[in-house]
């Protein structure tokens, strides 16, 4: 037989084991194995379906916290009464008197 | 309880383990095998069988009962395993980095504490020449011939898992023969 021959032979040797290979049987344990793990799944998606429903709920109550914390800081910032001169220098008058000093009315003054 | 049973997608949608364990008996061996004719290890095959039902479990809502139930697990296996293959191979490319930085360690040695006969060393190495020529084939060519030569899947069945055509599977098929024999050729060119 010729190189060719040969190379031809091999090859149709190699291509006929497409066929000839033992198929791998799976093990005593796969099926018992795969349905613990199915069941490991089912449980992840229990616990995610649950997060899944809970979070949305609290998407309303955090939108009227931002609500309510930006109308408070309006409140404050905006339309709180401010505080008037007269009731400043009364302030100023039982602050002074508390801690004894002397010159708090004056520097008062000077901020206004 | 059968996998043929008209009730039985809704059974498996529904969670029941019984048909699940039905499901898993029936096609096990040859979700095995198709894993293992991609990612050539045994035990590496085994665990990404067990994900292909865990994956079937998953998505059996997605399932319409337009292709046969057994083409679509085929195709799920398929892609599990060219997943598998994709990350065997980007882990590789790591560890040829690393090798470069770190001591060589021992490399794994198949055992050979049975000697086998000569006619069994011999069909031994053509299987792998096989395998190694099957895996260069070009990605569509390589999951047709697979299917196709090794699970004995009809042309039609390869088409449904592959989601073509039955003749592109068919020049598929063709062009993945001339391609396997070119190659295998040259190994032995360079062996005579």
């Amino acid at each position: 037989m010729g190189e060719d021959g040969k190379i031809d032979n091999e090859v149709e040797k190699t291509l006929a084991c497409f066929h000839d290979d033992a198929p791998l049987e799976a093990g005593p344990y796969f099926t018992g194995q795969t349905l613990a793990k199915i069941r490991k799944a089912a449980k992840d998606e229990k616990g995610a379906a649950k997060k899944a429903e809970f979070l949305p709920s609290l998407r309303p109550a955090f939108v009227v916290l931002i609500v309510l914390l930006n109308l408070a800081t309006g409140y404050f910032m905006y339309l709180r009464p401010k505080t008037t001169s007269s009731e400043r220098d009364t302030y100023l008058s039982e602050l002074s008197e508390d801690y004894s000093l002397s010159n708090v009315s004056q520097f008062g003054s000077m901020t206004e | 309880m059968q996998v043929s049973d008209p009730t039985f997608i809704e059974q498996l949608k529904a969670g029941s383990e019984e048909a699940y364990s039905v499901l898993i008996d029936q096609f096990k061996n040859q979700v095995l095998n198709t894993c293992y004719r991609f990612v050539q290890h045994a035990d590496d095959a085994e665990e990404l069988a067990q994900d292909v039902f865990v994956e079937v479990y998953r998505s059996i809502d997605r399932f319409r009962a337009e292709s046969q139930l057994s083409t679509w697990i085929y195709r799920i296996a398929v892609n599990k395993s060219l997943d598998h293959v994709r990350k065997m191979k980007r882990k590789k490319r790591f560890a040829i980095v690393k090798r470069l930085f770190v001591e060589d360690e021992p490399a794994w040695e198949p055992s050979s504490d049975m000697p086998a006969p000569d006619e069994e060393i011999e069909q031994n190495e053509r299987r792998r020449i096989l395998q190694k020529a099957v895996n260069e084939l070009p990605e569509s060519q390589r999951i047709a011939m697979t299917l196709s030569q090794y699970q004995g899947l009809s042309h039609k069945e390869v088409a449904v898992t592959m989601g073509t055509t039955v003749s592109a599977v068919e020049s598929l098929l063709h062009r993945g023969k001339q391609n396997l024999r070119k190659k295998l050729e040259n190994v032995y060119k360079d062996r005579f």
